[in-house]
């Protein structure tokens, strides 16, 4: 190889290199593509070091995984743990399954709250934005998957729910559950790329999982995917959800307000109008 | 055929220039230990009372990587396929020595669909060969085994915790 | 000058207020002795509430953000208040005189009804010092069905504010100021028609998004219509139940020639209501229809639906008609008061008794969640009696007996 070769492969080799490095968990300001996280359930073996991190990162209640029998019953996400670890007794054995907010592409928690206060980030991430909260609860109406949490026993009571650590994403770092792991069963990425793991783990390995990634279609899509080996029905997973985005369900009714608005009082005028055959005009109102 | 070599030196220049991980070249003596940080805490791994003590063979844990050379037809799809087949077919550094895990396994993945599994996933499999793990409460003890310090800096957080409330 | 006429207004209005301040009747009557100790309860639970937080006074749960207080008092109560916008349709739009006695009792009720229950409404947020956010635009949540129904009732409440001022205008005397507020009744009325319907439709339209927690023989994409309807015969049903009521307890308040005509009046708003409800009925059949409902039909859900929509709105349909058909008002005020359980139970049905009715919690209200919603119905009619007892609700400005005290002694003309 000549020097001008050689100079053209250094530099394009530094450039990938410098590439590779900032592709590195981190968001450039003009991320368009929505992170999430891929779980699959076959990698976890129930450590629950992401119940601890998370709890650790955020303040809130941290379990003790070693002692606690936590293990033995369903729980679910509570206003003190935003992410619990579920042991599922199925056919090809025990299968544990992390549960949190599945930051779902078009949130209805979003779409319900009249504040913003629940709001899809342009990362991905769908926060809760203390300021403008005012308790009405309606994202907890609305959430499919029942996830926002409310502090009922506090005089300023607030939405608990996983965060996809926003602010460590801000800073280049990884969510902690996902940084605890021992054995990758989670794993962080723009969706795009999780969901090609997925497709490839399941095309290399098509009888250790299921061939369905749930978070694909439901809901319209969420950022947290999930590979099983056994039916999800049987790892307590909502199957009967749908594929329509939530918020779209209110869409025409919404869509109709501008058309009620500006037609109904017209419409109404003119009934006074026709009505009005004695021709006496405004003499009586009031 | 001159684009493979071409490669391999790119990529050797990559893995140099990134301050990520660099490929260290191991004597022959093995260390007596190593310490790795950790989310967990540092981790101090007794190296040398598995080789010495233990009897435990190099090959076990630094496993093959001289895989033969790939005769690819299509040698361009190297630079299109995200999982790094050069990292077993192609080192030309391979001289028999083990090398450090971090020089195949990154801490952190350039790519997070890299299939050469991350450092952390890969150590934990090794030596979750001989050390049972279990499931469940049985897999949060064994925690303890390898990361005492991590252990121990969050049950102050966890004493607190179950002293404040407990979890409805 | 002008500072003059101002001096002279308050020299006349200060002592008419203060002997408006006194109370005009026994002081210890039945409703005042059960209503005084329940809304002093009900007080004392809202301190506890505010220091404690929602779960320390109700049995609202993670299962069950909405309890008692959305589901009865918001969800229902404005569905009770439909009357305002259905009456003023009918003699505002429709110019059917026959019902103008009624219009400021319906509309007095229908103001006082929405403040209550947006009252009630702050009561159940968990940060009510916030509910000024989505108003001042931090931040506007365009998306939300509750975006638009808060600022609808908002807005729907100075509507009615603006339709009832001209009472309060003769009331004080206020010539010049009843002038102006009488020619803003029409554009009042109109925008609060329309109002009435996006948000009535609205309430329904808050449950869209719940598809998967409600039960599929309550549930339907049509939600909104049937909300809408229904809310059309729960207001007629209202007044005539109100009506009733009112007339008896404050006949003294109401003229002869009101008297008579009552009876009538009723048994237009029977008519209406006899057609709404069918026209409901029909369209929960045609949903049952496309919806394949039979195969639902089994169990206590299944016996639950038929009680509510055969026993409770085909019965109380053909009930009005017949009692219309045979001017047998005994027969429409059952029915009315038949169609209020039925809206009561949907409505509840709806938001509370099968919302997630397949988890094992099933959300039952607290003594404590009672209290308070009786504390805001009491607190409620207090109000309409006051306000009854003094200004021209139930009879004509002219013959109020504060009118001496005004010191004015020509006739007004009736209004209405």
């Amino acid at each position: 190889m000549n020097r001008r070769g050689f100079l053209k492969l250094s530099g394009a080799a530094g450039a990938a290199a410098a590439g590779c490095r900032r592709a590195a968990a981190e968001l450039p300001e003009s991320a368009q593509e929505f992170t999430g996280v891929l779980v699959d359930t076959t990698r976890c073996i129930g450590c629950r070091s992401c119940e601890v991190a998370c709890s650790l990162e955020h303040g809130n209640f941290v379990p003790n995984p070693e002692n606690d029998d936590a293990l033995e019953s369903v729980r679910d996400t509570s206003e003190t743990q935003w992410t619990v670890v579920n042991r599922h007794r199925t056919s090809k054995g025990d299968v544990y399954v992390k549960k949190q907010c599945m930051h779902c592409w078009q949130p209805a928690c979003a779409a319900a709250c009249l504040t913003n206060a629940m709001y899809k980030t342009r990362q991905g991430p769908v926060i809760w934005r203390s300021d403008k909260c005012m308790g009405c609860r309606f994202c907890m109406v609305s959430c499919p998957f029942d996830i926002p949490k409310f502090e009922y026993d506090s005089w300023n009571p607030r939405l608990q729910k996983c965060t996809l650590c926003f602010e460590r994403l801000q800073e280049g770092r990884k969510p902690a559950c996902v940084e605890a792991c021992p054995t990758d069963a989670l794993m962080f990425g723009p969706k795009r790329q999780l969901m090609e793991i997925a497709r490839i783990r399941i095309y290399n390995h098509p009888d250790d999982y299921v061939h369905q990634i749930y978070g694909e279609h439901e809901v319209g899509g969420t950022g947290w995917l999930y590979l099983a080996a056994v039916p999800f029905e049987e790892l307590g997973f909502r199957t009967d959800l749908g594929t329509t985005p939530y918020p779209e369900y209110t869409r025409d009714f919404l869509y109709g307000v501008p058309l009620v608005l500006f037609g109904l009082p017209a419409l109404l005028l003119g009934l006074r109008l026709m009505a009005d055959g004695t021709g006496e005009g405004e003499a009586h109102d009031g | 055929m001159k684009l493979i070599p071409a490669l391999v030196l790119s990529l050797l220049l990559a893995s140099f220039l990134s301050a990520r991980d660099s490929v260290p070249v191991i004597e022959i003596d093995p260390p007596d230990s190593v310490a790795w940080e950790t989310a967990l805490g540092e981790v101090v791994f007794p190296h040398a009372f598995h080789v010495d003590d233990l009897g435990v063979d190099c090959d076990s844990c630094h496993h093959e990587t001289t895989a033969t050379r790939l005769a690819m037809p299509h040698p361009g799809y190297f630079d299109d396929f995200w999982i790094d087949c050069a990292a077993c077919h192609g080192h030309a550094a391979s001289s028999g020595s083990p090398k450090a895990c971090s020089s195949c396994h990154p801490s952190t993945p350039g790519n997070v669909a890299d299939e050469t599994s991350s450092s952390k996933v890969v150590i934990h499999r090794s030596c979750w060969e001989c050390h049972e793990v279990g499931q469940g409460p049985d897999a949060s003890r064994s925690c303890q085994t390898c990361h005492p310090a991590g252990a121990e800096e969050i049950e102050p957080a966890i004493q607190a915790s179950h002293q404040d409330r407990s979890n409805p | 000058m002008a500072e003059g006429r101002v001096m002279a207004e308050v020299r006349r209005l200060g002592p008419f207020l203060a002997a408006e301040m006194r109370p005009k009747g026994p002081v210890l009557t039945p409703f005042n002795l059960i209503s005084i100790p329940i809304i002093l309860l009900g007080l004392g639970i809202l301190v506890v509430r505010f220091t404690k937080g929602l779960g320390s006074v109700t049995n609202l749960s993670q299962e069950s953000p909405w309890g008692l207080w959305i589901g009865f008092d918001v969800i229902t109560g404005v569905a009770f208040a439909g009357g305002a916008y259905v009456i003023t349709f009918a003699v505002y739009v429709m110019r059917l005189e026959k019902y103008k006695p009624i219009v400021r009792a319906t509309v007095l009720n229908g103001l006082l009804a929405y403040v209550f229950y947006a009252g009630a409404l702050t009561l159940d947020l968990g940060r009510p010092w916030n509910i000024i956010n989505p108003i001042i635009g931090n931040d506007f949540g365009y998306n939300s069905v509750l975006f638009l129904v808060s600022w609808h009732f908002m807005l729907y409440m100075f509507a009615e504010l603006i339709e009832f001022s001209p009472a309060v205008a003769e009331w004080l005397g206020a010539k010049r100021a009843r002038r102006i507020l009488s020619g803003m009744t029409v554009g009042a009325v109109i925008f609060g028609i329309t109002l009435s319907t996006l948000h009535q439709s609205g309430l329904g339209a808050l449950y869209l998004m719940a598809k998967p927690k409600i039960h599929p023989l309550w549930y339907t994409e049509f939600i909104p219509i049937l909300f809408l309807v229904s809310s059309i015969f729960a207001g007629l049903s209202m007044i005539i139940l109100e009506g009733t009521i009112s007339h008896r307890v404050f006949s003294a308040q109401v003229d002869e020639k009101r008297h008579a005509g009552f009876e009538d009046m009723l048994f237009g708003l029977g008519k209406g209501a006899a057609i709404a409800m069918f026209v409901y009925y029909f369209f929960h059949a045609l949903v049952f229809v496309h919806d394949h409902r039979w195969r639902l039909i089994e169990g206590f859900w299944g016996a639950w639906y038929l009680l509510e929509i055969i026993g409770l709105v085909l019965v109380p349909c053909f009930l009005f008609a017949y009692g219309v058909r045979n001017r047998r008002i005994g027969i429409v005020r059952t029915a009315a008061i038949l169609a209020l359980l039925g809206i009561l139970m949907n409505r509840l049905n709806i938001s509370v008794i099968t919302f997630n009715w397949y988890s094992p919690h099933h959300y039952y209200p607290t003594w404590q969640e009672i209290v308070v919603t009786l504390m805001v119905i009491f607190s409620e009619i207090w109000v309409f009696r006051w306000i009854v007892l003094r200004m021209p609700v139930l009879r004509a400005a002219h013959e109020l007996p504060s009118r001496g005290t005004l010191g004015t002694s020509r006739r007004e003309p009736v209004p209405g």
